[in-house]
């Protein structure tokens, strides 16, 4: 098996000999195949969502009891049956509802949680509730797996950071903030140097080599760089979005997944962050406002698929660090919890999945899990992305009836 | 010197330069040499000290701190009070708007770039991403850089005080939750970052100290704006009765802070967290001792710790060079101070958000993460671009300006190995490998010898690219 350093010193032979780099973007669809490759897209609500106002129990006394300021009123949500509601701020979402497109996993969470975002982050993107390090879920995905036409999974990370959960396979996957400025700009006054210019500049990765605790990192990062923003630069001036997404970075980041799946290219796990679910203070208007924006986004996201014949290629889960306090505080805000609730958006068997968690017996306060979030994963690596889930969790997990 | 900064032996530095482990500094030098290896050749000391206690300095500085030798250098940094600031003059030539964020992100730039007191400044960013507020959330950017004054007026103070100030500083209580929490529901943002991320960090309290503290910090409000954001106590909301917490009674927010800076876990914390910063990353426990042990002894003594750190064997050796990759801040102040460029800083700041790091505004309350996470193929790309805007020419000059022609005419640079020499020397301490070295004299398709500068189009584009190739390679992306 080839190490960490084989692997780059090929990869980086093939960049100075040829510039032909053996795209980290393979073109999945052979002709001879009868399936579509599909890919999972996985949004992070950053900061620790409030399930409790995402989907509302609204006739449980408790929830009135335990949220005497922040409580919505039953008038103000979107009934989904007796019991629960969603935030009115959802309704973009409600077309996907009605079509049996959406599922809502409830009680979601793991055994003796943390309250810090940043472990409790790590531990969902490792997929490890004892941290032991051993990188990403989705990295182990994109590093071993292949698909059942032997494709790999090649993976795609919005925003301008590499998320944990896609940390640190042996070639990191491409990183786009924005696609407009994802290329290497040249010199206008001397046009003709400008491919002299890029081999120099690759030369000296090469000439660095893998020495120091960073080199590995330099030559995989300009190798993917460029490779990867060829492939997407060319996509973007053919692909042509079939909805307006919303002018934020979660909007766009959006576009970019629906253009890399439209054009496809290989992308089988694309990561995009949604931020601010930090809502200790004065929540409601906040609240209202990140989920408006994570709605308008998917829902758009999820036409642009559909317009160009899509949809039922690509599956969108949320998840969140932790859900909040049941009980509000005193700034018009709740306090880190525990328990979340996880979005599947796409071909899946929509409706309500998991136990709802008590809202009176509680463990200090904090709700109690229900569904273990690694059993969503093993549902989603097996039974949307047709992968044994052992090594990617590190274990064997129950699955649920999600598909 | 400072009664604190007497604290460390002040001949450490000399020590520093191989005399050998005095008596005096034992207790410094303790740890083993094989954990981090061999010193850094004599004449790497003074621009790595420049990069890690500064942003890098220009050829100019570079002499100025040559002449002072090693410990002088350290001296001048450590002991700024006695340097007079030259960004403060040249900042008063600019109007600011103090509720515009681009504005106050942009002071601040622009005193990076301007500043004669490298470390002060080096701190202020240090407590920026360690006590970290994002106006993302605070949403008055004159709070935001009232909190950086705080920083800087206390860049190297006792960290106990700064602590206390901090707590109080209304951006923060806007960030965590301070203001407005009541005695009735206590909110524990704050008093919970305030001992996983700001002092001991997790495993060292419980969830009840968390609860506890939080009950210390209630009775406050922020006043909304256009008031200056002095906080205003509101005794009937404060809970000020006695408090259980890490085994003590307490009842104030200051007994709470003095009660965690005593913690042992506490000094360890701070001495790993400042010995990272300057030195290399995740250092052992071993090579963070005598620090630690120092900030205990001088009552957290931020300034006896970094003087310590920066006079240390450790901080001179071959594992703590080239250990860190340079932060989109350090990489583009850097690259404007260490080539005089003369940029008003209009048009950059935004480059560092593209880079990952946006000025006031970190990505969370951890601050942002550092080390290999800089770099990915996005950020890599605006590195490079960076490196474009500086060097390449668009229209009637470069995008941002640097000048080279006028450059190498100041300093009489005219031979290609004269040239090629120069900017590597200044750049990577002349440090590439024989191959690296050979790509560039390839690339500028001249002989050693020849003369470069009154040249031909083509040989005058191939210059800026070399300079273009220099900051961008990866032994500059180190520091």
């Amino acid at each position: 098996m080839l190490n960490r350093r084989d692997f780059l010193r090929a990869g980086v032979s093939v960049i100075t000999v040829g510039m032909a780099v053996p795209s980290l973007f393979t073109r999945a669809l052979a002709e001879a195949e009868t399936t579509r490759p599909r890919t999972l897209v996985v949004v992070q609500m950053a900061g620790g969502n409030d399930a409790l106002n995402t989907l509302v129990p609204f006739r449980d006394d408790a929830y009135r009891r335990n949220r005497p300021s922040l409580g919505l009123p039953e008038g103000e949500l979107i009934p989904l049956d007796d019991r629960f509601a969603l935030h009115r701020a959802l309704a973009p979402l409600q077309e996907s509802w009605s079509a049996g497109e959406l599922a809502i996993v409830q009680g979601v969470g793991y055994p003796h949680p943390t309250l810090s975002h940043f472990e409790a982050m790590d531990v969902w993107q490792e997929a490890d509730p004892s941290l032991s390090h051993r990188g990403g879920w989705l990295a182990r995905l994109v590093e071993g797996a292949v698909d059942r036409n032997g494709h790999p999974f090649a993976g795609l990370g919005i925003g301008p950071q590499l998320p944990a959960a896609l940390c640190c396979p042996h070639v990191p996957p491409p990183i786009v903030d924005d696609i407009r400025g994802y290329q290497l700009l040249g010199d206008a006054s001397f046009p003709g140097g400008r491919a002299e210019r890029e081999r120099a500049l690759l030369a000296l990765y090469d000439a660095f080599g893998d020495a120091g605790p960073y080199g590995d990192l330099f030559t995989a990062t300009a190798q993917n760089a460029r490779s990867s923003y060829e492939a997407l630069q060319a996509g973007a001036r053919s692909y042509a979005p079939a909805v307006a997404y919303p002018p934020t970075p979660f909007g766009r980041g959006l576009q970019l997944v629906a253009q890399a799946v439209v054009q496809d290219l290989g992308v089988r796990v694309a990561y995009v962050p949604y931020g601010g679910f930090d809502t200790h203070a004065n929540q409601l208007r906040e609240h209202a406002r990140l989920l408006g924006g994570l709605a308008d986004g998917l829902a758009q996201f999820r036409r642009d698929l559909a317009a160009h014949g899509r949809a039922d290629d690509v599956l969108v889960v949320t998840w969140s660090e932790f859900g909040r306090r049941v009980h509000e505080n005193a700034s018009n805000g709740t306090d880190h919890g525990t328990a979340g609730l996880m979005f599947l958006l796409g071909k899946v068997k929509g409706g309500l999945h998991g136990a709802p968690p008590s809202l009176t017996d509680l463990d200090n306060g904090n709700l109690k899990f229900t569904v273990d979030f690694r059993d969503v994963y093993a549902t989603l690596l097996e039974d949307w992305l047709g992968v044994s889930s052992e090594s990617a969790l590190g274990g064997r997990f129950a699955k649920l009836g999600l598909f | 010197m400072s009664e604190e900064g007497r604290a460390a032996p002040p001949s450490a530095a000399r020590v520093a330069l191989g005399v050998g482990a005095a008596l005096g500094v034992a207790l410094l030098t303790a740890p083993k040499r094989e954990v981090y290896g061999p010193p850094i050749d004599d004449e790497l000391r003074i621009p790595h000290l420049l990069r890690r206690a500064g942003f890098g300095a220009s050829a100019g500085e570079l002499a100025e701190y040559r002449a002072l030798g090693l410990a002088g250098a350290v001296d001048k940094l450590v002991d700024y009070e006695a340097v007079p600031e030259a960004a403060d003059e040249k900042i008063e030539l600019f109007y600011f708007d103090p509720t515009r964020l681009a504005d106050v992100q942009r002071r601040w730039f622009l005193r990076m770039l301007w500043t004669s007191r490298p470390l002060q400044e080096k701190m202020v960013f240090f407590w920026h991403g360690l006590l970290t507020s994002a106006n993302s959330k605070v949403g008055r950017p004159a709070l935001m850089e009232r909190q950086n004054e705080l920083f800087r007026k206390n860049a190297l103070a006792r960290y106990g005080d700064l602590l206390k100030a901090v707590s109080f500083d209304p951006a923060m209580m806007l960030w965590l939750d301070t203001h407005n929490s009541r005695r009735a529901a206590p909110n524990e943002n704050y008093a919970r970052e305030l001992m996983e991320l700001f002092s001991m960090g997790v495993g060292n309290y419980t969830e009840t100290d968390v609860r506890e503290a939080a009950r210390a910090f209630t009775g406050w409000t922020v006043p909304p704006a256009p008031k200056d954001g002095d906080p205003v106590f509101n005794p009937n909301q404060a809970d000020r009765g006695p408090k259980q917490f890490l085994g003590r009674t307490v009842t104030t927010p200051e007994d709470v802070i003095d009660t965690i800076v005593a913690q042992p876990a506490t000094a360890r914390f701070m001495a790993a967290k400042l010995f990272a910063f300057f030195a290399y990353p995740d250092p052992e426990p071993e090579v963070v001792a005598p620090f630690a042990e120092l900030f205990r002894r001088t009552n957290g003594s931020i300034k006896a710790v970094v003087r310590a750190i920066l006079t240390s064997d450790a901080f001179y050796s071959q594992r703590a060079y080239r250990a860190r990759l340079k932060s989109p801040v350090e990489y583009v102040v850097g690259a404007l101070r260490q080539l005089g460029v003369p940029s008003d800083g209009s048009g950059v700041v935004d480059r560092l958000v593209r880079m990952g790091q946006q000025l006031y505004n970190p990505p969370n309350v951890a601050g942002w993460p550092g080390g290999r996470s800089w770099l990915n193929s996005g950020t890599w790309i605006e590195r490079v671009n960076f490196a474009n805007a500086l060097t390449a020419v668009q229209g009637s000059g470069p995008i941002i300006p640097f000048y080279l022609e006028r450059y190498l005419e100041n300093l009489g640079l005219r031979r290609a190995d004269e040239v090629v020499e120069h900017f590597l020397g200044l750049l990577v301490d002349g440090r590439t490998s024989a191959r690296g070295r050979q790509v560039l004299y390839d690339y500028l398709g001249a002989a050693p010898g020849d003369d470069v500068t009154g040249g031909q189009q083509t040989l005058r584009e191939k210059l800026r690219g070399l300079v273009y190739l220099i900051l961008a390679m990866p032994e500059y992306q180190l520091c």
